[in-house]
């Protein structure tokens, strides 16, 4: 692609042509607060805060950054007093009617009102008019408060240019000008985005408040389970319990900078766990759900073992030496949502196939060279009365359960995360790990990518990840095996497949970038490395 | 002291309002009786490139208040493939402006025929006429005149928004509003060229800059040739309102006489007993403001905008004229204008938004004598730094640099409202003038 030469105070930075000017500015490391612009979003240049100064000729004139493109042998200066006293000037403005509660703020300490502040401001204000102090409900998860909002319209646009819904609008004008719903509240899938949208916590959902503080939490980076989208995620964990997870992409792809609710809430769904290892409806430990597992898939002549598109890429490698050792026969189930993919308009879709892993699985068994059934093959078998013992595993997240019918007779252990949703009870339940929060390992997306999942909390009670369970059953006991070892066992053993020459140190240094909350606080953290202000940066502190 | 013969001497010139005395003149047959539509068919005879250079002889100027050269524009709108689009800004939101409203009342044949002839230099094939909702007697009159003439060729559609507008928002407001949206204005985004407005491009011309056109063409620029100063050629009219004793609409030949010609000649002065105290030169949201000192200022744009900001400096505006007397207090001025630009601000932009709320807010405080130590001195620094870059259009530029001023010229008095005290001794009383210089 072609480059063009700036020159940004003085200093000159080649960039791609066509790049947006305050993308650029900010690519090149500075300090720029833009609370109206979004890159995936249509620029109104209405904040009027990324101003600098251009040299045209002899003379000087202010420009906004983030409604231009690069021209060739631009000089922008951003430190020219006349820009810094614009710049100043705009947080000023801003502050006239912004309320001072920070202190109660949901966004306070990732707030880029207050980054603006810290950047741009002069620390000084002369000013104030009463703000409007009105809380309105947009919908079932958005509440809007309007003497925060500082009508940067950028909901406004999501609503227009993403979700395609125009469910929001700016209505009155001037001063009194707020952002509404045009009557309907907003109730679709893509609502959570407005929340990392919004700069100012003007837009914050129900009970957000008894979330940590932003500085308290810590970010883990991990893959959304929620469908086979891939979509990268940011686990915030605080006091040793998920507050909230955020989307973690840098908008390379159709996904964009977006999550849908699906994937943002999905994990406060699972409310009814299994908490212990049960050998027919009875709590015991661990070993002996172990021994009578073993014992029984290693006695049956015509073992079954029923794969989850929700396993890890380590776990189905796991069982598929399981699968080995005991002369099982591999199945796969599949969780499809009969609706079909729903696509946005910018091409954000949550898919039909909701299984994160299914293309995991299969490339897994592929590597280890073993057949692989699937859900009505199992069925056939087991009408046929071909099967005497099944391990079957679950952790659907949606609560889709493989349909086979068990007949009483035969052996059945079913390592899921919810107490049986199954035909009947199984004789030893093995109490897993939720996909959402708990699981460490790979997945392998619809479209082919490897990505890492990261567990950011422990599962409850009793139970234990899935990998450990495995882990347990192949080695006749708990164990320090772990999945990155069992990623690079799987590697080797695939040395033409699809996982050769990779291992998880590879994959940390291709993993998209962890900052960013949606885009707002990108510019931030690269703020924070240079020095240039003080915010504590939750994202990078694990 | 100057004698009043001389002053005297200015009187109207009428070249954009010619023949609007005429009886029944926004009737067809009347307008074609009196040579109207004699420059549109002239213009239909020749190419669009004849026109153009016609015009860039003739040396227009837009009359909206950025003086652009007509000319000039649509070479340029031609080299980039013509305009789908002519759009005519009937807008006028300025405070003390109401030229194009009177034109599109009395004279609408006179503007739909300049809009043709516009059309047919840029290649266009749709004409919209954007007007506030609210002008409901020329939305009437130039209704019937578009239905009386509707051709094939070029179809003419009125389009009226609703306010408020902001000032000074350029041309991008009368596209938005075309577009559907709200009144807000676009940023500039450093690309030039024309608006874009649907599948194609527009042109956007203030009603009273295309007004001119009919007489250029038919007398194929002489009119011109003869009219005008150097710089800008022909007439411009002027409202004059405010304190004076013939407030009205007064077309005048530029580059001929001073404002004070035109106050205390053609508008009569100020009223018995009373002298005037400053004049707000207004219309596309920029004030400068004259004191009486500064009345002989000569009527030609090309020597207030001099870029050195000699003493003539300033923006000659878009003719709008509002005469203040001694009775006038310009703190109250200053809240007044404040308070309009408050209420006439999109909301789009934050500078301007929160900006102009605040400015209104602390101005009526400081006008009720209620005001705390560090308002003024905060008020000038929020107009300071109101610069044009700062906010997207020129609406809170125009009422910080108005603000900004009145209290130049009048510092001590803005002082003295901080204690609490106003000097002027006001006059409530019912103002009525000797008479209204609007008689078409």
């Amino acid at each position: 692609m072609a480059t063009v030469r700036i020159h940004i105070d003085g200093e000159p930075v080649d960039v791609d042509a066509g790049t947006n000017l305050l993308m650029a500015l900010l690519d090149a490391g500075h300090a720029m607060a833009h609370p109206c612009f979004h890159p995936s979003l249509s620029a109104p240049a209405s904040c009027r805060m990324c101003l600098a100064a251009e040299e045209v000729g002899d003379s000087l004139r202010l420009i906004t950054t983030c409604n231009r493109t690069v021209v060739e042998g631009q000089r922008l200066s951003l430190s020219h007093p006349q820009a810094v006293a614009a710049r100043s000037g705009v947080v000023e403005d801003m502050l006239l009617r912004h309320p001072a509660e920070c202190a109660i703020c949901e966004r306070a300490g990732e707030c880029e009102v207050q980054e603006a502040v810290f950047v741009h401001g002069n620390g000084a204000t002369g000013a104030t008019l009463p703000g409007r102090r009105k809380k309105v409900e947009l919908g079932p998860r958005l509440i809007l408060d309007r003497g925060r909002c500082i009508l940067c319209t950028r909901c406004v646009r999501f609503e227009a240019e993403v979700s395609g819904t125009d469910a929001l609008a700016v209505s009155g004008s001037g001063a009194d000008a707020v952002i509404d719903t045009c009557g309907a509240p907003i109730a679709h899938d893509m609502t959570g985005n407005l929340l990392d949208l919004c700069p100012s916590g003007a837009l914050s959902e129900p009970g957000e408040r008894l979330h940590a503080p932003a500085w308290q939490m810590t970010g883990i980076s991990s893959t959304c389970p929620g469908c086979a989208s891939g979509c990268a995620t940011r686990i915030d964990v605080a006091n040793g319990r998920v507050q909230r997870v955020k989307p973690r992409s840098d908008g390379a792809d159709a996904q964009g900078y977006w999550l849908c609710d699906v994937g943002r809430y999905g994990w406060q769904a699972e409310t009814e766990r299994l908490t212990t290892p049960q050998l027919r409806g009875t709590a015991v430990e661990w070993d002996a759900v172990f021994a009578e597992v073993a014992e029984h898939m290693e006695q049956a002549r015509r073992g079954a073992i029923l794969l989850s598109p929700f396993l890890s890429n380590e776990e189905a490698f796991l069982l598929g030496h399981l699968a080995r050792r005991w002369e099982a026969d591999l199945f796969l189930w599949q969780a499809t949502d009969p609706a079909g993919d729903r696509v946005w308009p910018t091409g954000f879709t949550i898919r039909a196939e909701r299984g994160p892993n299914r293309a995991g699985v299969r490339a897994v068994t592929q590597a280890l060279d073993l057949p692989l059934g699937d859900g009505a093959a199992l069925e056939r078998r087991l009408g046929a009365g071909d099967v005497d013992a099944l391990f079957a595993v679950g952790g659907s997240l949606h609560g889709e359960t493989p349909e086979v019918t068990v007949p009483d007779e035969l052996f059945l252990a079913v390592q899921d995360v919810q107490p049986s949703t199954w035909i009947r009870n199984p004789d030893a339940a093995l109490a897993s790990s939720s996909a959402w929060t708990e699981k460490e390992g790979t997945f392998v997306d619809g479209l082919g990518r490897l990505q890492r999942v990261r567990a950011a909390v422990e599962p409850p009670g009793e139970a234990r990840p899935d990998f450990w369970i495995l882990a347990a059953l192949w080695h006749g006991g708990p164990n320090r095996d772990s999945p990155d070892q069992a990623f690079s066992r799987l590697s080797r053993s695939s040395s033409s497949g699809s996982f050769a020459h990779l291992d998880y140190g590879i994959l940390e240094s291709r993993q998209r970038p962890a900052e960013g909350v949606a885009f707002g606080g990108g510019w931030t953290s690269q703020l924070q490395r240079r020095g240039l202000i003080a915010v504590e940066d939750h994202a990078k502190r694990r | 002291m100057r004698l009043l013969r001389e002053i005297a001497e200015m009187e109207e010139r009428r070249i954009l309002f010619e023949g609007i005395d005429t009886p029944d003149i926004d009737r067809w047959p009347v307008y074609c009786k009196h040579g109207g539509g004699q420059g549109l068919l002239r213009a239909r005879s020749l190419s669009p490139e004849n026109v153009i250079k016609e015009i860039q002889s003739a040396r227009l100027r837009g009359r909206g208040g950025a003086w652009r050269l007509v000319g000039d524009r649509w070479q340029q709108a031609q080299a980039e493939g013509g305009a789908d689009y002519v759009v005519v800004d009937l807008l006028e939101p300025d405070p003390g402006r109401f030229r194009d409203r009177k034109l599109a009342e009395r004279h609408p044949h006179r503007l739909l025929e300049g809009a043709r002839i516009a059309a047919h230099a840029v290649g266009a094939t749709s004409i919209f006429l954007c007007i506030d909702a609210e002008s409901l007697r020329a939305r009437q009159a130039l209704q019937q005149a578009i239905v009386a003439t509707q051709e094939q060729a070029t179809t003419i559609q009125l389009h009226p928004a609703r306010g408020p507008f902001p000032l000074a928002a350029g041309s991008s407001l009368a596209v938005e509003l075309l577009r559907g949206g709200r009144a807000e204005p676009q940023a500039d985004d450093g690309v030039a060229g024309l608006d874009r407005l649907f599948a194609g491009s527009a042109i956007v011309h203030s009603a009273s800059t295309l007004g001119y056109l009919p007489a250029l063409l038919a007398t194929a620029g002489d009119v011109f040739q003869t009219v005008g100063s150097e710089w800008a050629p022909g007439t411009q009219a002027f409202c004059v309102s405010g304190l004076v004793r013939r407030p009205g609409l007064y077309e005048v030949e530029l580059g001929r006489g001073t404002v004070r010609d035109l106050i205390e000649g053609i508008a009569g002065g100020a009223r018995p007993e009373r002298a005037i105290k400053f004049v707000l030169h207004a219309g596309y949201g920029s004030s400068p403001v004259l004191t009486a000192g500064d009345l002989d200022r000569p009527l030609d744009p090309g020597l207030w905008a001099d870029p050195a900001g000699g003493p003539l400096s300033g923006v000659f505006g878009g003719g709008a004229v509002i005469v203040a007397d001694d009775s006038v207090c310009p703190v109250d001025t200053a809240r007044r204008l404040a308070q309009a630009y408050a209420g006439a601000a999109c909301g789009k932009c934050l500078p301007c938004r929160e900006g102009t709320a605040w400015l209104a807010a602390a101005l009526s405080r400081l006008e009720a004598g209620t005001a705390q130590a560090n308002d003024l001195a905060w008020i000038i620094q929020r107009c300071n730094h109101l610069t044009p870059a700062v906010a997207l259009c020129g609406h809170a530029p125009s009422a910080a640099r108005s603000i900004r001023a009145l209290h130049d010229a009048f510092p001590e008095e803005f002082a003295a409202h901080l204690d609490g005290g106003c000097a002027v001794a006001k006059d409530l009383s019912m103002k009525v003038p000797d008479s209204i210089h609007m008689r078409y």
